[in-house]
């Protein structure tokens, strides 16, 4: 990588292109409304489903190329049990309430969809500042229960390149037939 | 150019750019995300009226309240919305949206209420998994990392539980 792309400047300024690009997709795509969303959610419209598997489809045969041929490596957040599965869990809970997910929220403001402002963005600030301040509680109990560190699924059944392929080609099947399912019932 | 002033694409079409937007992102600088964006945010703003307060957290030490690159990555997710919704004629300010406003009325404390609660569970939620539908979503799903599909898992479980019941029987 030229090296004017890693310096600091330079960091920033990919930051930007690369959110414009989203932020353009994601409003072609309508996941900045929360008619589509939340829609998603009551199992009505799955435009939000299609969207995230495909680009998990696209993105992953890309990702695992690139590491694969040492050009990029893959980073991969740590799998802590109690973490995610109740973060997880919660994520969900505020994410049909407030209709918007941190991303798409902003990408909602872009198209003049002032309650992603003053009601998301300004809860997600505060629900940030108060997060930090019972962090340090929380990080050697429920944080750390359940803790392996940064496994994927190709490692955690032992399979390394190139035979992790199998997984991602497995992957794509199955959300290609899950696609034709929803076509063929109309969603 | 007429797919940029299209006023949707296919949702197939959508998820291909933004996997391809994600290999520039990797090849770049990092995968994609979004919520600690919202805790560095949170902290520059603290950091005006506490800045001791702020030294003293371990939160705001292990993620500095900083302008970085994922930053500027939300901050260009609301030109790009923007100017993609300017190209369409789509471009509108709206405080209560249609399906919310069929179900609870057009009162916007309401739904200010409902986002407001709503947004600080979710980041909560965001921060205690280690990222959003973007970071452990996304990015997360397409490196097959087991914490991104449980996350996935969770947080449609979560979310079509609380959708059903604000709108059961509709």
């Amino acid at each position: 990588m030229a090296p004017w792309v890693t310096s600091a400047a330079g960091k920033l300024i990919f930051g930007l292109i690369t959110g414009f690009l989203l932020g353009f997709v994601f409003q072609k795509s309508k996941v900045v409304r929360y008619d589509v969303l939340v829609g998603q959610m009551r199992l009505k419209d799955f435009t939000m489903v299609k969207v995230m598997l495909t680009a998990i489809v696209v993105g992953m045969v890309g990702i695992y190329f690139f590491n694969d041929a040492g050009i990029a490596k893959l980073s991969v957040k740590a799998t802590n049990l109690g973490a995610v599965i109740v973060g997880g869990l919660l994520f969900g809970v505020g994410f049909s309430l407030l209709g918007y997910c941190p991303g798409t929220g902003v990408g909602a403001i872009g198209e003049g969809r002032t309650d992603a402002f003053w009601g998301g963005v300004l809860g997600m600030l505060v629900g940030a500042g108060l997060y930090a301040e019972v962090y340090h509680h929380l990080k050697d109990n429920l944080l750390a229960w359940g803790s392996y560190g940064k496994i994927t699924i190709p490692s955690v059944l032992g399979l390394g390149s190139p035979y992790h392929w199998i997984i991602i080609a497995c992957v794509c099947a199955g959300i290609i037939l899950f696609f034709r399912g929803l076509e063929k019932k109309g969603l | 150019m007429n797919w940029l002033k299209k006023e949707g694409w296919s949702p197939y079409a959508g998820g291909i750019v933004i996997g391809l937007v994600s290999w520039f992102a990797f090849l770049t600088v990092k995968p994609l995300g979004a919520s600690t964006t919202f805790v560095r945010t949170a902290g520059l703003i603290e950091k005006l009226f506490a800045p001791e307060h702020i030294k003293s957290l371990p939160y705001f030490v292990k993620t500095a309240p900083a302008i970085d690159w994922q930053w500027m990555l939300v901050a260009g997710i609301l030109i790009g919305s923007f100017v993609a919704a300017k190209l369409s004629g789509r471009f509108q300010w709206q405080f209560v949206p249609p399906l919310w406003e069929k179900r609870f009325g057009p009162s916007r404390a309401k739904r200010w209420v409902a986002a407001f609660v709503g947004g600080i569970i979710a980041i909560v939620g965001a921060r205690m998994a280690g990222g959003c539908p973007t970071g452990h979503g996304l990015s997360g799903g397409m490196q097959l990392t087991v914490s991104g599909w449980l996350f996935l898992i969770c947080f449609f479980m979560g979310g079509i539980l609380t959708a059903q019941t604000l709108y059961r029987g509709r």
